[in-house]
């Protein structure tokens, strides 16, 4: 192959010349090339390794389907694998490099493989992992040195330092693709009047007419298309955008490359935008996808689609070969080989036609092309790059009739045919139907209504016919939302190039084999995964004669072009074998996404700290302006501890939970779920949800309940306070807020329909601070002077309403910590301002700020259930909650609790475990008898563990067998996982204070 | 009665930021108290058990699920087939009865504002919605999610857009309207 740039002509723009590297040498260009072309006109032959055997490649396309020209684009932290050379455009100081090669495409020690090509044939993996070694891990082994000899390029390590965002979109039209029938459509609808979205994947508009020679015909109707479109507002067109995925209800993915054509995007630009449009109707101009001829050597650098030949000599003014042998079975490479014989190729024509239509004949033959009919190449000749093809006389199934004759050439162009991108009508689940007469899978008749397929993905013929089908489409796609402005004049249609389609008279032949029926060489079905014709053959011979099945035992169709190419010469090649048509084989399903999208625009800007919203209390700002330390709570950021000096996680909680004690300690509890349960039925909504009873509930007092879930297993607990006639207001567990919301949410809407209660979440009108200690109600006496918090005033499970420094706020009297405490509930506005109240006139009563850390020792010291012991496996009587379940009525799980393994006597039931020695023990840990053997899931588990500084020891709350009648005993605490035991006293779950008299003070 | 405090109050910071340098934003991002918010919810009849309260009050046309209604200073917005929020200056100062259930939720939203010709194009990246001038006009609401969290976005003059967001979320939110707005350009003032 010899390709070179051409002096004149094509669609770049020589006065904007391009540096660019590939692989560390300079690579120059123009404005308006795509980094395939440049590569050709620099002589870039060689430009990648194939995916399995190592075979050097070279551009065999000029598309989104090329499977050889897969490089790494950018460096460094931009790296981006696997990108298609031919789908680049251009940009200054661009570096891209060759990827699955060492070291480097030109000279690849990996190309050993080729040596070992029979053994590694379809289902090698499958045939050699799964059989003899009967585990994964020989295949852990393997896989890693697998994957580095036989892949595709590797993504950057580090951080994507550019921004990407998501964009809603709306339009009553989106057009998919902007060659002539989708033009043509779009400005019909936007003349219509509708909101419209012209989506095309390449930089330019016009499509195929972009392959014309400049200057043609087809130009002008370009030109007046495009400038009719800009004058009007209602269409938005949107080059550089590739419509990638088709769903339900005309929602379409699509992805655009915003500032991918530069260096480095400007600041604060996004470089890719992935957009959702919802389209009322939509209008699928795919166009086609030309398929290459099979024969042995098809993949050598040097042998590309004749279309793609066209399109580097009339678009890029690159000549990618001076002696050209063009191998077809249809009409479609006469127009490039004329126009590569124009641009001074010496061109041969070999095509297994008996004949071939006058019109396209004379101008062919007094262009000095000479056509060998009846004819098909057999094979290429050449090491690294073509230097010749063998062409031989054939008959109607591919067979060559003698030998032939090697021709020197350095270009095979080829085509049997195209393939209609049919991907997006094929996602909305729709079956493609095989056109015997174009011999392609077109949609078929009665697809969805919002959807009108139009010009080449049809097989329309011409282009006359094209831009027939697009104005039709255009005007029927904008009344379906209700459009209906005149077009006015459109741009009369061009007269068209010579022989614009393949459709007519194509002859249905796909490879060429030596006269006894094999292939002189390797003949690759699928370029980009290697996957040869004698694969197909052993598939078949191996049974496996489904076309899905097909597709997964031997690869075929998969990787970044997703068979783009590879489709129908597999299902032909099946056929054959099978001794059935096309038809009968059927076609893969195609799936989202067309092409490759880069996880970084689905990501868009969720990404990093904005992977998932935070949640912050409304006094948040004051725990950070104080030091704290914070933990994540679900989304919920709480203070965790609050360092003094150098002092660590342990010395902090300890001295925190030690001070509560002795004075007095505030800590944030505002992540508590608040809901709102009001109307006249709350109260029978609440004994439904909770398994104790809550009709004599006053108003003005709290209740601590607990509910099931409808299996019996605890769910979750929490106090209710009766603020008024009608209204009430629930607290649950920080973790499960939500949860217990949708829940209510979704019994009142479903069972319980006869309720009239409604729930809203409060979660975030009101903030809470507990406030507790011995001085605690000195500390509140003097912050809310107006309100009576004496024991006899205000015993445990009362609230009062009154006001801290100006604030309106309840005061519940509560006890999670065992002492003396109360739960203030303030507005979430006022809540900064009230937490720093209290502490300010707390300071004379030695108040502390504490965390969640020490708030979890006080609760284990106290033997008070959490999370830990709510884990979702245990019951009210394994707790000792038994008491506060109501007999007399039914409730959420009051039925299933009953079960037998729910009531079994030797379930383990809750504890108080003192560990013996100086180190504590860890939550998950497993319990075991003194004498017992250490195997197996033990007689129970530690649920929560933790220094009591209360108690001068370590503690935990854990589950055991019999627990109850075991206290006094001595058991093992064994951790399998940290790998170390314990020796632990079992005691009463009570550890501090079981009379209650520090919280009843 | 006490200020309300910003939960922005450490992390809205005036300036301009983003856009192209040789261009002024004009594209303003602000936020305020949501006003006093209160719920009234009801059951069966809900639209005949209301009405005459919501007459008294000056509401004319408060049953359109997308649209606001104004009555001088106050906003209604019909959330769900049996529920209503009423926005403004004052909460209403009525107690719950057996047929509408009243809460106050005044302190539970803050609210964010964008104003702008660009604020559609803004939020065309935080919701999916059609946020056009003929879907959209003035006065239009959608109760819709951003950035993860539930928010009602109110489009409640020429070129300001509210979105009302929980005000524990209110950060997250805030930054993902700051970090959508960043290629436009924005203002905070």
């Amino acid at each position: 192959m010899s390709a070179r740039r051409l002096s004149k002509g094509g669609r770049i723009d020589r006065t904007k010349p391009l540096n660019m590297h590939f692989d560390g040498r300079a690579l120059s260009g123009f404005a308006g090339d795509s980094l395939a072309s440049a590569m050709l006109a620099g002589g870039e032959t060689c430009v990648a390794r194939s995916f399995k055997y190592h075979r050097p490649r070279g551009v065999y396309s000029a598309g989104t389907e090329e499977p050889n020209a897969l490089v790494h684009l950018r460096s460094d932290a931009r790296r981006e694998p696997n990108t298609r050379a031919t789908t680049i455009e251009a940009f200054d100081n661009l570096q891209s490099s060759g990827q699955n090669a060492w070291p480097n495409v030109r000279m690849d020690v990996g190309a050993i493989n080729q040596m070992l090509g029979p053994f590694i044939g379809a289902g090698f993996y499958y045939k050699t992992f799964i059989g003899p070694f009967r585990s994964t891990g020989w295949w852990m082994f393997f896989e890693k040195i697998i994957r580095r000899a036989a892949g595709m390029g590797s993504a950057a390590q580090s951080r994507d330092p550019d921004s990407y965002e998501k964009v809603n979109a709306f339009c009553d039209v989106l057009v998919i693709g902007g060659g002539p029938a989708g033009l043509a459509a779009a400005l019909a609808a936007g003349r219509k009047g509708a909101k419209v979205i012209l989506a095309e994947q390449d930089w330019e508009l016009g499509g195929s007419m972009l392959s014309a020679p400049v200057g043609c015909a087809t130009d002008r109707w370009l030109s007046e298309t495009r400038q009719a479109l800009s004058e009007l507002p209602n269409v938005q067109v949107m080059p550089r955008t590739t419509v990638f995925g088709a769903y339900d209800n005309g929602v379409y993915g699509m992805l655009e490359r915003f500032w991918d054509h530069v260096d480095v995007p400007p600041e604060h630009q996004v470089r890719q935008r992935y957009w959702l449009v919802r389209a009322k109707s939509s209008v699928m101009a795919t166009g086609a996808i030309e398929r290459p001829m099979v024969f042995a050597g098809n993949d050598r650098p040097g042998v590309m689609l004749a279309s793609a030949a066209r399109t580097y000599v009339n678009r890029y003014g690159v000549l990618p070969g001076k002696r050209c042998v063009i191998a077809t079975n249809n009409d479609s490479v006469y127009a490039a080989a004329l126009d590569l014989a124009n641009a001074g190729a010496n061109v041969i024509v070999a095509d297994c036609r008996e004949s071939i239509p006058d019109d396209i004949a004379h101008p062919v033959q007094s262009a000095g092309i000479e056509v060998l009919l009846g004819h098909g190449v057999v094979t290429s000749e050449g090491r690294s790059t073509v230097k010749g093809a063998r062409l031989a006389p054939v008959d109607e199934n591919g067979r060559a009739r003698f030998q032939g004759k090697i021709v020197e050439c350095d270009l095979i162009a080829t085509s049997s045919g195209w393939s209609p991108v049919v991907h997006l009508w094929s996602q909305r689940q729709q079956k493609p139907v095989f056109d015997p007469e174009s011999a392609s899978f077109v949609p078929g008749e009665g697809g969805p209504e919002d959807i009108f397929p139009i010009g080449a993905v049809t097989a329309s013929g011409d282009l006359a016919v094209s831009i027939g089908q697009g104005i039709k489409a255009g005007e029927g796609a904008a009344a379906m939302s209700g459009a209906d402005r005149a077009i006015g004049d459109l741009p009369s249609t061009p007269d068209a190039p010579l022989a614009d389609h393949w459709a007519r008279d194509i002859r249905a032949l796909w490879s060429v084999t030596d006269d006894d029926g094999t292939f002189p060489g390797k003949a690759f079905v699928d370029l980009q995964h290697d996957v040869t014709t004698s694969d197909i053959d052993l598939a078949h011979r191996e049974g496996y004669s489904s076309v899905e099945h097909l597709k997964r035992y031997t690869t075929t169709g998969m990787a970044a072009d997703q068979g783009k190419l590879s489709n129908i010469n597999a299902l032909a090649r099946m056929a054959t074998l099978r001794g059935s048509t096309i038809p009968e084989v059927g076609t893969t399903t195609f799936r989202p996404p067309y092409t490759p999208i880069t996880i970084g625009a689905l990501a868009g800007r969720e990404v990093a700290r904005h992977l998932r919203p935070t949640r912050l209390t409304p006094i948040h700002d004051w725990h950070e302006n104080n030091g704290a330390v914070f933990t994540d709570a679900g989304a919920w950021l709480r203070p965790q501890y609050y360092p003094e000096g150098n002092e660590d996680i342990d010395a902090a909680y300890r001295r925190e939970a030690r001070h509560v004690r002795q004075h007095v300690g505030l800590v944030d509890v505002s992540t508590l779920g608040k809901i709102a349960v009001q109307g006249p039925d709350a109260a029978e909504f609440l004994n439904r949800m909770y398994t104790n009873g809550w009709k004599t509930l006053a108003i003005g007092r709290l209740r601590y309940g607990v509910m099931l879930r409808e299996d019996g297993i605890v769910l979750d607990d929490g106090v209710t306070a009766r603020l008024g006639e009608f209204d009430y207001m629930m607290s649950t567990t920080t973790a499960n807020a939500a949860r217990i919301l949708s829940m209510a949410e979704q019994l009142l809407q479903t069972a319980w329909r006869d309720l009239k209660v409604h729930v809203t979440s409060v979660s975030d009108q009101w903030a809470a601070i507990a406030v507790a200690g011995p001085s605690a109600r000195a500390l509140l006496s003097e912050a809310a002077p107006s309100a009576s918090l004496s024991a006899d005033a205000l015993p445990n499970n009362h609230f009062t309403e009154t006001e801290i420094d100006g604030a309106p706020v309840r005061i519940h009297r509560m006890s999670y910590s065992g002492e003396l405490a109360y739960e203030v509930y303030v507005p979430s506005g006022f809540a900064h301002q009230v937490w720093e109240y209290l502490l300010e006139v707390g300071e004379l009563h030695t108040v502390t700020a504490y965390g969640t850390e020490s708030m979890g020792t006080l609760r284990i010291e106290k033997g008070h259930v959490a999370g830990p012991e709510l884990d979702g496996r245990t019951t009210l009587k394994d707790m000792g909650l038994e008491g506060l379940a109501s007999s007399k009525k039914p409730f959420v799980g009051s039925v299933l609790r009953h079960r037998p393994v729910l009531d079994d006597p030797s379930r383990p039931v809750l504890v108080g475990l003192e560990i013996h020695g100086d180190t504590g023990t860890r939550p998950g840990t497993l319990l075991f008898g003194e004498n017992v053997s250490r195997e197996g899931h033990g007689e129970g588990w530690v649920s929560s563990t933790t220094f009591a500084p209360a108690l001068g020891k370590y503690i935990a709350l854990g589950f055991l067998t019999d627990g109850a009648s075991r206290y006094g005993e001595t058991v093992r605490a064994v951790d399998f996982v940290g790998q170390r035991e314990h020796k632990a006293t079992v005691v009463s779950p009570h550890f501090f204070d079981p009379e209650g008299k520090r919280q009843n003070a | 009665m006490p200020d309300i405090r910003s939960p922005l109050q450490n992390h809205q910071t005036p300036g301009a930021f983003g856009g192209s340098a040789d261009k002024e934003p004009s594209l303003v991002l602000s936020t305020a108290p949501s006003g006093a918010i209160t719920q009234l919810a009801g059951w069966d009849n809900f639209v005949e058990t209301v009405s005459p309260g919501m007459k008294e009050l000056g509401f004319a046309d408060w049953q359109d699920y997308q649209r606001a209604d104004r009555a001088g200073e106050l906003w209604s917005f019909r959330i769900a087939p049996d529920r209503l929020w009423i926005i403004g200056n004052a909460s209403l100062e009525v107690e719950s009865s057996a047929d509408v259930a009243m809460l106050d939720l005044s302190h539970s939203r803050w609210r964010i504002r964008l104003s702008g010709e660009q604020g559609r194009d803004v939020l065309s990246r935080l919701a999916p919605i059609d946020f056009s001038d003929d879907v959209f006009p003035i006065e239009s609401f959608a109760q819709t999610g951003v950035h993860h969290v539930s928010v009602l976005i109110h489009h409640s003059n020429d070129h300001d857009f509210d979105i009302y967001v929980p005000v524990t979320w209110a950060v997250s939110i805030w930054e993902a309207v700051c970090e959508a707005a960043l290629p436009f350009g924005y203002r905070v003032d």
